[in-house]
């Protein structure tokens, strides 16, 4: 069993609530975000393009953050969950360092690595992930990957489906547990990905 | 122990969507959303959105108002006294009477806004000021909104009413254009973006018309429409002389259901007064847009069935928006769109359609049988120039004392420091603002009053597809009160507290009498239990369904819509023709003043805000820069890069801020989102430079000739390096 995320990028509208529901669920400080929005904008005007992008812990198939850290901060559930144990976290980022898709962050004001654990605990009480419980156009869904038939019932054909993007590392990496349904534009060439007030230029 | 309750959220979005709340040792420890039932595709979760995951914070925020103030400095400067609820009840009334006494009813302005809007009782928005005027036997209240005035004038010389169709009829459209409407980033209903969704993977193609490349564009739009503001009506008129032409219009909807279509032909064909045909090769160098692409969208549009026109209400802020207002139905009117499933009349007025309820609505907020009447109304947009003037300035009243209850009309209107020198007027005698924070339009307040927030008082909630009991699920916080028992207290001192609360009823008793009204809430005690009340979604809701279908005529004299209106031309107002048509804007790129001032500035919202509130919330600040987009050519011309700090002016006055260089916008238009605090480097001081990027520093607040509505988006500024 895998659990993983599927994000269906052609019903995105970017609006950011995936991102803030998850930090109200988990209580983190302005600035940590678990979970993150980042807009991928390119073409020149009058034909731009602009999608969005919703990713957080990907609980990979084969995590390098549970590989990198000395503290053993880190474990893989019987589920496929990637989960961090903060008692154990030294803050030395390690992990932040490895993980391809930046997804455990530095809480300053703890002075630990924190990370997206699935919601471990409210799937341990067969709820939904928040994030996928709070996406206005329900562009997120949660299960098993075995199981991407439930998981994609947004997805008119299994084809449209892809392990990656573009954009992203290669999945050989680390075998992020995540699936996409795509839109024409991710083949495009990009300009600029937007995360927050950030803008890094490709 | 952690107990949760469901809420409903009361801003002024265009959504009401369900929030669910968690409570631990009196304390609300998490937020969440409606998951009271299963998320069905026929009844979908009303879920909310960022702003609704962030109120924890924005109840807990720092900047809370906490107790009764007085003010001790200049008007404007924020410098208060602490005083009791005692004190502040006796000046209040104090304030009251002498106002009345000397300068008669009139003189008391009804500032509410729409920061509490969607409720049974505690609604700010036409709610509880303007009713407490009532009860003393009427003040001067406001009419028309910054939302939509311009339409809630003119719309109705056309169509009679203004019925708006809910989102679910939009899974029968086949050809969509979103017209100045964003509703990725603003709202006008919850669901709205998961049902346009839908309809896009079932096949409909969308236009998006809009001079920025929106969120909604990204998402949805197949061609993306680049006009240049303040050209929508032109835009459509060449639609129209296209479909006209190649006759592609429906006939037999013309005849059967619309008036003096011929006149408007004439217009549009080249046979009236101006002798223009408004061909698209007419219509390129006004709106920017390229003949060969409005003759594609005209014959898409026109001949694909059912297709869709949803006007969003930007387009109308502008210097004629009363003809852009008329000219929407007229064009959907031409295709045969109005009144049948998948279609849409051209129109919006603030949200799409929702199944309505039983509750009943509170005795007195309303005018007629008890409810007691205005002394005076005034459109809400021109206050400062009503505060300034007066009779002299043709008002039917002067203004000598305010009470803002839910709005923040300083920063939210145009030409924000006109707007200071209203305040700071010495014939305004005293303002009272009862507010939650510290907003620029509370500094400038006489006596400021705190107000609670709608987890710390009992109401029933009108969601978009529920009805939701809303119980008090913390204690008031600080001293703050709910505006209700702010005028209770005011009414006490006035010996009119019986009035107030009709007959000593308690909050609950009077919300309980309403509920009784319709018969899923009539069972209080568990309505109170069960919170929700689920609406049929499913079956759309079409505007105008009954005139066209029904047989039932609009609510105009001819019973028709009317592309034509007699009563217009009897009228015979110079800019208020009787069909609709293109007149070019004031500051717009044909002005002299365009050489001075050359880019065309709108404000559209931003995804973060709503209007003002959650300005104060950090974590939502992060999502997204607030900034002015800019074009790349138009930053290469001023030699900025992008992220450069900027300030952007024009005769109106200056604000700061950063570009946002992006290809997301047209070339000549600049964009910065309305709703930033107004932050002046000297408080209190008209005219002195913004530092928060506040697009109403440069705003007009010229109105509109016919409807006297906002036209904030009609407006030019320049830009340079600072
Ligand atoms: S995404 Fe990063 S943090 Fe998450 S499991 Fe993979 S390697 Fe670990
Ligand atoms: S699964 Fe939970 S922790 Fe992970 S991103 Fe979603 S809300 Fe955040
Ligand atoms: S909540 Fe849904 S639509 Fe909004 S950004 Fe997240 S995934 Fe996209």
């Amino acid at each position: 069993m895998q659990l993983g995320f599927h994000v269906n990028v052609a019903r995105c509208i970017g609006c950011h609530t995936c991102e803030v529901a998850c930090q109200e669920t988990n209580g983190l400080p302005v600035g940590v975000c678990w979970r993150r929005v980042r807009v991928v904008e390119g073409g020149a005007y009058p034909r731009p393009f602009a999608y969005a992008v919703s990713m957080a812990c990907n609980h990979c198939a084969d995590p390098i953050c549970v590989k990198v850290c000395p503290a053993g901060a880190y474990g893989k559930r019987a589920d496929g969950l990637v989960v961090h144990d903060p008692s154990r976290c030294i803050g030395c980022q390690y992990c932040a360092m490895a993980c391809p898709y930046s997804a455990p962050q530095y809480d300053e004001a703890q002075g630990k690595m924190s990370k997206c654990s699935g919601c471990a605990g409210r799937v341990d009480a067969g709820l939904q992930p928040a994030c996928v419980g709070a996406c206005p156009v329900r562009a997120l869904a949660f299960g098993d990957l075995s199981d991407l038939g439930d998981l994609a019932a947004t997805c008119p054909s299994g084809s449209c489906l892809t392990e990656t993007l573009p954009l992203l590392p290669s999945p050989r990496q680390t075998r992020p547990s995540i699936r996409f349904k795509v839109r024409p534009e991710v083949t495009l060439q990009a300009a600029r990905v937007l995360d927050g007030h950030r803008v890094r230029k490709i | 122990m952690e107990a949760a309750y469901y809420t409903a959220c009361a801003r002024n979005c265009g959504s009401k969507c369900i929030l669910k709340v968690y409570v631990k040792d009196g304390a609300i420890v998490r937020m969440g959303t409606d998951d009271a039932a299963p998320d069905d595709p026929t009844s979908p979760q009303l879920r909310s959105c960022l702003r609704g995951w962030s109120y924890r914070e924005r109840i807990y925020a720092p900047d809370r108002l906490q107790y009764p103030m007085r003010r001790v400095g200049n008007r404007g400067e924020g410098k208060f006294e602490r005083i009791s609820w005692d004190e502040a009840a006796i000046l209040y009334a104090h304030m009251i009477t002498e106002i009345r006494e000397q300068y008669g009813p009139s003189s008391i302005f009804s500032m509410d806004g729409s920061g509490t809007i969607g409720l049974t009782l505690h609604n700010t928005w036409r709610g509880l000021g303007p009713r407490f005027l009532r009860m003393l036997g009427g003040g001067t209240e406001q009419t028309l909104s910054y939302s939509s005035g311009a339409t809630t004038v003119a719309a109705p010389y056309t169509v009679g009413a203004v019925a708006n169709s809910s989102a679910p009829n939009f899974l029968q459209t086949k050809v969509m254009l979103m017209w100045g409407w964003n509703p990725a980033e603003g709202g006008t209903g919850t669901n709205t973006a998961y049902y346009l969704q839908q309809a896009k993977e079932q096949g409909c193609k969308f236009y998006v018309v809009d001079p920025r490349f929106t969120d909604t564009a990204a998402a949805f739009a197949d061609v993306w429409v680049p006009l240049k503001p303040g050209s929508d009506v032109a835009l459509m008129s060449a639609m129209a002389c296209v479909i006209i032409e190649e006759h592609l219009h429906d006939q037999t909807f013309l005849e059967q259901h619309t008036f003096g279509h011929e006149e408007w032909f004439d217009y549009i064909l080249g046979r009236g007064a101006d002798g223009q045909r408004k061909t698209p090769e007419w219509a390129e160098p006004i709106t920017g847009v390229a003949a060969n692409l409005i003759r594609q969208m005209a014959r898409e549009y026109a001949s694909v069935r059912p297709s869709a026109l949803v006007m969003g209400l930007g387009p109308q802020r502008t210097a004629y928006g009363e003809q852009i207002a008329r000219c929407g139905p007229a064009l959907a009117a031409l295709t045969g769109n109005v009144g049948v499933p998948g279609g849409y009349a051209g129109l919006m007025n603030w949200m799409l359609a929702f199944p309505g309820n039983g509750v009943g609505s509170l005795p007195g907020a309303r005018p007629g049988p008890g409810g007691g009447r205005p002394a005076a109304t005034v459109p809400c947009n021109q206050w400062p120039d009503l505060f300034l003037k007066g009779k002299s300035g043709g008002y039917p009243t002067d203004i000598h004392m305010a009470i803002a209850t839910g709005g923040n009309h300083l920063n939210q209107g145009g030409n924000l420091n006109k707007a200071i020198t209203a305040l700071q007027a010495e014939s305004l005698k005293y303002f009272v603002v009862h507010e939650q924070f510290m907003t620029p339009t509370a500094r400038f307040a006489d006596l400021l009053l705190p107000v609670n927030t709608l987890f710390e008082r009992m109401d029933i909630a009108h969601a978009n597809g529920a009805v939701v009991f809303m119980p008090k699920i913390i204690e008031s916080l600080y001293e703050s009160k709910s505006d209700w028992e702010i005028f209770t207290l005011v009414a006490g001192q006035l010996g009119l507290a019986d009035a107030w609360t009709l007959g000593g009823k308690s909050e609950e008793e009077i919300l309980r009498e309403l509920a009784a009204a319709w018969p899923p809430t009539a069972d209080w005690e568990r309505f109170k239990r069960e919170q929700i009340i689920r609406l049929n979604m499913a079956d759309p809701i079409v505007g105008y369904e009954e005139q066209v279908a029904g047989g039932q005529p609009f609510k105009t004299p001819s019973g028709k819509l009317e592309i034509s209106s007699p009563r217009l031309k009897a009228a015979s107002h110079p800019q208020m023709p009787a069909v609709p048509q293109y007149i070019a804007d004031w500051e717009s790129p044909g002005d002299p003043l365009a050489q001075k001032y050359p880019l065309q500035l709108i404000g559209p919202h931003h995804k973060a805000r709503v209007h003002s509130s959650f300005h104060n919330i950090p974590r939502l600040r992060e999502v997204e820069k607030h900034a002015l987009w800019m074009n790349p050519a138009d930053a290469a011309v001023r030699g900025l890069a992008h992220g450069e700090k900027i300030r952007v002016f024009n005769g109106r006055g200056e604000t700061q801020t950063t570009v946002w260089v992006t290809e997301r916008i047209r070339p000549g238009v600049v964009a910065l989102p309305q709703g930033v605090w107004h932050d002046p480097a000297e408080p209190g001081v008209a005219g002195s430079v913004d530092r928060a990027g506040a697009v109403n520093v440069l705003t007009n607040d010229r109105p509109t000739p016919f409807a006297g509505a906002t036209a904030q988006h009609t407006c030019l500024v320049e830009v340079a390096r600072r």
